[in-house]
């Protein structure tokens, strides 16, 4: 009894000790940044992400340090992965515009179908656990709703229940086919950012292919098949050819 | 007609009052050696006791020699007389050099003494038809061959290679002959001065000919006109050439000597002169302006205030620049004032005052920029800044005024009362900048990132979980609710025991008191019902049973013989004694009654 009452306090303590060590080395970076020394803030802050726990603001704050330092395509890149796990950070997404704003490759996205878009657009709303949660809510909703229509001895709340039932059971299907698809999304890293300067995009997976286009800092990219440590990518506008280096997933 | 010539001659005398005590001296400046000249000593008054100077490095021809020259003129009523007195020398200059001729004095009517100025007169070589022996008659055969190198346009710049902007003066002078008899220009032709501005700074209606020495040679030299030019492109400019015709009077060889002396053979003779076109090389200005440059060239002060530092909210003081000094004044613009927010400018009053001089545009500039602060509060004008292209130090200079301090207080107007002040108007927030936002301070939750919620094993337990729990509800709820059924069933089984025995009770009653059957028929009848349809004694009415029987599907017809039996026995129950054969019959309804219900209620 005694011994295991011990051994939980040790537990915890070192639990303590790892989140305030965590904490302490997060302070550091902020005061680095907002003391204007960048290269120590961003020393900080990828020291925490390199021991593989992260968070949204982590990644935020890390985007905000590269934009200081005029690293906008890595500026770009981490602000995307902060929007990655956390949709709604909106300070992630002004800054990714305002990041954006300075890059050189204008690229025109091909459009989608309108409903496709929509479709799309909502999914991107919520992180696909928010998904998850509300398709939970939503079976449960549904199930009382089966329950009720079933025993209730009123005709009306069963009427009622019968309609809430019903709409229920359809936005669960809806919302656990999001909760897939931003899944399948999340986990997909396949899109790149072009972190490097200029970066030529050849025509096939050697040096000496031929030229095809430039890309620069910033631009987001597909990474649609990998050759040895050849990428094969392919832009917003359609263009597709060769990188070797330069670019990194979100 | 004597006695008008004696009233003129009275005139003149009572006018000879002198005006002006001014001895001026008239002689040409350069001659040429062996050159006869005049030197006149000429004064607006009537003067006496000339005491002659002392010439020396001349000789002297004739003279000194006096005239007198009175006029009168009568304006309006008013007379007025001019007399003027000159004494005249002729010398002939002997040797080269240059030799000053002394002042002269002379006395007024009045007594006073008046000097002329010395001048000085430079004697140069005599060689050359520029002279005026071409006026002596031996001469006059070949005076119109002579013509050719003796005329001549000359476009003068002050500068050859001037920098972008820089004044150059340009000068068309005419060089003719000495003495000689110009009679009028034709076709005079001034130059486009293209990549320039121009300014036309001297344009003499009358053409002076000065004497001046060119190339050795003395000319009469006019100048027909004078121009400030601002260059306004860089490169090799060119002055087009400048030309006119020169008419000239010349006398022609006489034959007869009444023609000569009349002057009848006088021929005027046509001559075209034109200048070369001349280069100006305009450099660019060099590069690494400052940004407050606008194009300013020459050499300048600035100063800078407001017309008033203390101002009310909403009314209106000025900023005034202003810019003295040479150069393109013309073309400064005002500089830029950097105001607060909430000061509004309008568009600048330009006063200029400035001539034009040869080294350009002279004078002061000054912009009048109307302002009007908004809301109260004390704000620092920044320093005007005035950057210029100094020509000779070939580099540019930045002047800086103070800052400027203005305190505004509340406009008293603002809103009509004290509550309203300051809500006069609602603004826009105005953006001035854009950046990205502040990172993020709060220490946050941290994971690995690909640890989500949705998929991972505990979304699927609890996904399990509630529809284990939801499937636990159903089965449990379906139990209780046989349960329940089961109850209604056993009741309504048991309705029809309870009414048999209730039945067999009042048939045994049938012979004994009125109440006790009645009550028995009817407790049969409504316990029946009530296990049967599952009202409980309670709640039962007479309409509620109706309404339940109805609603189980009995036939009207059964309904209305429940409630008649029903109403009997009530009735009965407080009414006199009824006949045995009565209760009989009633008893035998009940029980048809009972019957047809149990047949209809199993259905």
């Amino acid at each position: 009894m005694q011994k295991s009452k011990l051994f939980i306090l040790v537990l915890l303590l070192g639990l303590c000790t790892t989140v305030f060590g965590k904490n302490a080395a997060w302070e550091q970076a902020n005061q680095a940044y907002s003391q204007g020394q960048y290269p120590r803030a961003l020393e900080g802050y990828l020291a925490i992400e390199k021991t593989g726990k992260v968070s949204a603001d982590l990644y935020y704050n890390i985007g905000n340090t590269f934009f200081r330092m005029k690293r906008i395509g890595e500026s770009i890149l981490y602000f995307e992965r902060a929007l990655k796990m956390e949709p709604q950070h909106r300070d992630a997404r002004y800054n990714l515009e305002i990041a954006q704003s300075k890059t050189i490759d204008r690229i025109e996205a091909i459009p989608d179908f309108f409903l496709l878009s929509w479709w799309n657009a909502i999914a991107a709303c919520f992180h696909p656990s928010t998904w998850g949660i509300l398709t939970l809510l939503l079976l449960l909703i549904t199930g009382l709703g089966i329950l009720v229509l079933i025993f209730s001895p009123s005709v009306r709340l069963r009427k009622w229940s019968f309609w809430t039932g019903s709409a229920s059971a359809l936005l669960f299907l809806i919302c656990l086919i999001f909760a897939f698809q931003t899944r399948a999304r999340y986990f997909d890293d396949s899109e790149e950012i072009i972190t490097e300067s200029v970066v030529s995009v050849k025509g096939s997976p050697d040096d000496r292919g031929t030229n095809l286009f430039l890309l620069h800092e910033g631009t987001k990219v597909t990474r649609m098949d990998k050759v040895s440590h050849w990428k094969k990518i392919h832009t917003a506008d359609g263009n597709e050819g060769w990188i070797e280096s330069g670019s990194e997933a979100i | 007609m004597a006695k008008k010539i004696l009233g003129i001659v009275c005139i003149l005398l009572v006018a000879s009052i002198s005006f002006a005590q001014k001895f001026s001296v008239q002689a040409p400046r350069v001659v040429s050696q062996g050159e006869n000249f005049r030197v006149i000593f000429s004064a607006d008054a009537d003067i006496d006791d000339f005491s002659a100077p002392k010439i020396t490095g001349f000789t002297i021809l004739a003279g000194p020699s006096k005239s007198t020259s009175s006029s009168m003129s009568i304006i309006n009523g008013k007379t007025s007389s001019h007399t003027s007195v000159s004494y005249t020398y002729i010398l002939q200059a002997k040797q080269k050099g240059t030799f000053t001729i002394p002042a002269a004095f002379a006395k007024t009517e009045k007594g006073a003494t008046i000097g002329s100025t010395p001048i000085e007169i430079e004697v140069v070589d005599g060689n050359g038809g520029a002279t005026a022996q071409s006026h002596n008659r031996k001469n006059d055969d070949n005076a119109i061959g002579d013509l050719g190198n003796n005329f001549f346009v000359l476009v003068e710049p002050s500068k050859s290679s001037v920098y972008l902007g820089e004044p150059v003066t340009v000068t068309i002078k005419l060089f003719t002959q000495v003495n000689s008899p110009v009679a009028g220009f034709e076709n005079i032709k001034f130059p486009a001065f293209t990549g320039f501005w121009s300014q036309e700074y001297l344009s003499p209606q009358n053409i002076n000919f000065q004497r001046e020495k060119f190339r050795g040679k003395v000319y009469d030299v006019g100048i027909m006109r004078s121009y400030i030019l601002f260059p306004q492109q860089t490169g090799d400019l060119t002055i087009d050439a400048f030309s006119l015709d020169l008419i000239l009077q010349v006398r022609r060889k006489s034959r007869d000597i009444f023609d000569d002396f009349f002057g009848g053979n006088v021929q005027n003779v046509r001559k075209s002169l034109s200048s070369g076109k001349i280069r100006i090389k305009v450099k660019p200005l060099p590069t690494g302006a400052p940004e407050s440059f606008k194009g300013a060239v020459g050499h300048f002060t600035m100063s800078a205030n407001a017309s008033r530092n203390e101002v009310m909210a909403n009314s209106g003081f000025s900023i005034n620049v202003r810019i003295n000094g040479t150069g393109n004044l013309k073309l400064i613009e005002s500089p830029t004032i950097q105001l607060p927010p909430d000061f509004e400018s309008y568009e600048s009053k330009v006063v200029d005052n400035f001539k034009n001089t040869p080294q350009g545009s002279s004078g002061s500039k000054q912009f009048e920029i109307p302002v009007i602060a908004r809301s109260a509060g004390k704000f620092d004008i920044e320093p005007v800044v005035f950057t210029y292209f100094d020509p000779q130090a070939g580099k540019y200079i930045t002047l800086s005024s103070e800052p400027i301090h203005i305190d505004v207080s509340k406009d008293p107007n603002a809103g009509s009362g004290n509550l309203m002040s300051g809500s006069v108007g609602k603004e826009d927030i105005k953006l001035l900048g854009k950046d990205i936002r502040h990172i993020r301070l709060k220490p946050s939750y941290l994971t690995q990132r690909t640890s989500i919620f949705f998929g991972s094993v505990w979304f699927y337990l609890t996904f399990v979980f509630l529809c284990a729990c939801l499937a636990a509800t159903y089965i449990l709820l379906k139990k209780q609710h046989k349960l329940l059924q089961d109850a209604v069933k056993f009741k309504s089984k048991r309705a029809n025991k309870i009414v048999s025995s209730r039945l067999k009770k009042a048939k045994s009653m049938l012979d004994g008191g009125n109440d006790a059957f009645f009550e028995e028929l009817m407790s049969a009848l409504g316990g029946y019902l009530g296990d049967k349809l599952n009202i409980s004694k309670a709640d039962y009415s007479r309409g509620k049973a109706q309404e339940a029987l109805t609603s189980a599907g009995v036939n009207t017809e059964a309904v209305s013989a429940f409630l008649s039996i029903m109403d009997e026995c009530e009735f009965a129950r407080y009414a006199p004694a009824q006949s045995q054969a009565n209760r009989q019959e009633l008893f035998e309804q009940t029980q048809q009654l009972i019957s047809t219900l149990e047949q209809s209620l199993k259905s």
